[in-house]
């Protein structure tokens, strides 16, 4: 239980540089690719519980 | 002018992008989850009672290993039997003949119990790295209704990791995937894997409801050798030999095939050696799941139609006769169909304080010439229904089929 947790917290602190990745970014290619990195690696995270 | 590789990103396009990967997460989500839901069943208006698994076997409540049973009674003193169909969740006449005769059946004599999802769990992924569709459909009167495909092992995520090497409940060293194989773990261990408690779950409901014959429907690639085929247990060899000629007169080419002493694990071998009971095991061809296939599509599921397969046929390499037909579902539907008559009907020869008698079940060329869907009910759920069927002409591919084959090529 406290590893599923530590794996979800590890998880949501990479998820959060993504978010502020895409934000700070200047090539909108780069801004749109991580954007889908950031929904894959969420799902496999949360979806394949 | 800058090239598109250089298009400068701002804010909005931070946002733009957030919010579309958002919509693609919304929409796998909702795909991926819809896997985890089983299909409906709308049982017959004959049903004695429908349980599930964890009756039998309480260990597997609240699992994804749970299944429903459903349980006919007639209203004569006869026999049992136990028919199971996914028990492989890629093989889907074996679900699909299980699931007619749920919504079909009405027993007149004796006892049938149906598990159209042996492996619940199974049913809830893909088969991996094969592109396999998630789902295909099935034309019935009034609509399309639509079946999860789902894979030949217990979900990964349901039962984690598999060992190098599996040694079976029966005794068997396998390789280690083989721990999620429903068909390899017969009889099972009431306190072992998911896949281990489904069998013994499934060895209950034989001890606890008094089955006297199991038949488990099943498929396989038109390219291995053991196919349109009735396995038997030496129980049951009588009755095997007696369908079989029953079947060659109906114009239907079945082999029997023993089932090896050596080979341990599966439901043909243990539900006779440990279940005390007549087993039998039938295979019909599925191209989809086979290695020479093209395309895995959901119209493969349904039309059983390959270019792949037909070159492999012109060669020689198949274990099936295969023709610009194909083979459609249904007709691999009527042949198991078929096939569970004529097993009842040599039961009655054998053994008549035994026999299991029934109606409601289209014939098998009705199913062969208008579809299986004719013969399931309406997606909706629609009332009861007192004909054999009728309405739409058969899905895709499930129409006019080939006449009586010829022998194995």
């Amino acid at each position: 239980m406290m590893l599923q947790l530590a794996y979800r917290l590890i998880v949501l602190c990479f998820a959060a540089f993504l978010v502020r990745y895409v934000w700070e970014e200047k090539n909108v290619w780069n801004q749109v690719g991580a954007a889908v990195v950031l929904v894959l690696f969420v799902l496999r995270a949360f979806l394949w519980k | 002018m800058k090239g598109i590789g250089h298009w400068r990103g701002n804010r909005l396009t931070a946002a733009a992008s957030l919010l579309l990967g958002a919509m693609i997460g919304l929409l796998s989500v909702s795909a991926f989850r819809g896997m985890w839901e089983p299909d409906p069943v709308f049982p017959s208006p004959w049903l004695t009672r429908k349980a599930m698994l964890a009756d039998y076997h309480p260990a597997l409540k609240n699992t994804p290993g749970d299944t429903e049973v459903f349980v006919f009674e007639g209203g004569e003193p006869g026999g049992s039997l136990l028919v199971t169909g996914g028990v492989h969740a890629n093989e889907a006449a074996g679900f699909m003949a299980a699931l007619l005769l749920v919504e079909n059946l009405k027993v007149e004599k004796g006892k049938v119990v149906v598990i159209p999802r042996a492996n619940a769990s199974a049913f809830t992924h893909s088969e991996p790295q094969e592109g396999s569709p998630q789902r295909y459909g099935i034309e019935v009167p009034g609509g399309v209704r639509s079946f999860r495909l789902g894979a030949r092992l217990t979900n990964p995520v349901h039962q984690w990791p598999d060992p190098s090497l599996f040694r079976t409940p029966a005794g068997q060293i396998v390789a280690g995937a083989e721990a999620r194989n429903l068909n390899r773990c017969f009889p099972g261990r009431p306190r072992g894997s998911l896949t281990e408690q489904v069998a013994w779950g499934i060895l209950e409901v034989i001890r606890q409801e008094g089955i006297g014959l199991g038949i488990d429907l099943h498929e396989s690639s038109p390219e291995y050798p053991v196919i349109n085929a009735i396995v038997f247990h030496e129980k049951a060899a009588e009755m095997a030999a007696v369908a079989q000629m029953d079947l060659q007169f109906e114009g239907l080419d079945f082999r029997l095939e023993a089932s090896p002493r050596n080979l341990r694990g599966l439901s043909h071998r243990e539900w006779g050696d440990h279940g005390g009971i007549r087993a039998l095991l039938l295979e019909t061809p599925n191209p989809v799941q086979g290695r020479l296939k093209g395309r895995p599509t959901p119209e493969l599921v349904v039309t059983g139609r390959d270019p792949f397969y037909l070159k492999a046929a012109g060669l020689g390499r198949l274990f099936i006769p295969y023709d610009t037909a194909g083979a459609p579902l249904s007709w691999r539907v009527a042949r198991h169909l078929a096939a569970v008559e004529a097993i009842l009907a040599s039961l009655e020869e054998v053994e008549p304080d035994l026999a299991v008698a029934w109606s409601g079940l289209p014939e098998w060329r009705a199913v062969v010439e208008q579809g299986v869907g004719a013969f399931l009910r309406p997606g909706t759920g629609g009332g009861p229904r007192t004909d054999g069927g009728g309405g739409v002409a058969g899905q895709a591919g499930g129409g006019a089929r080939r006449p009586p084959q010829p022998g194995r090529p």
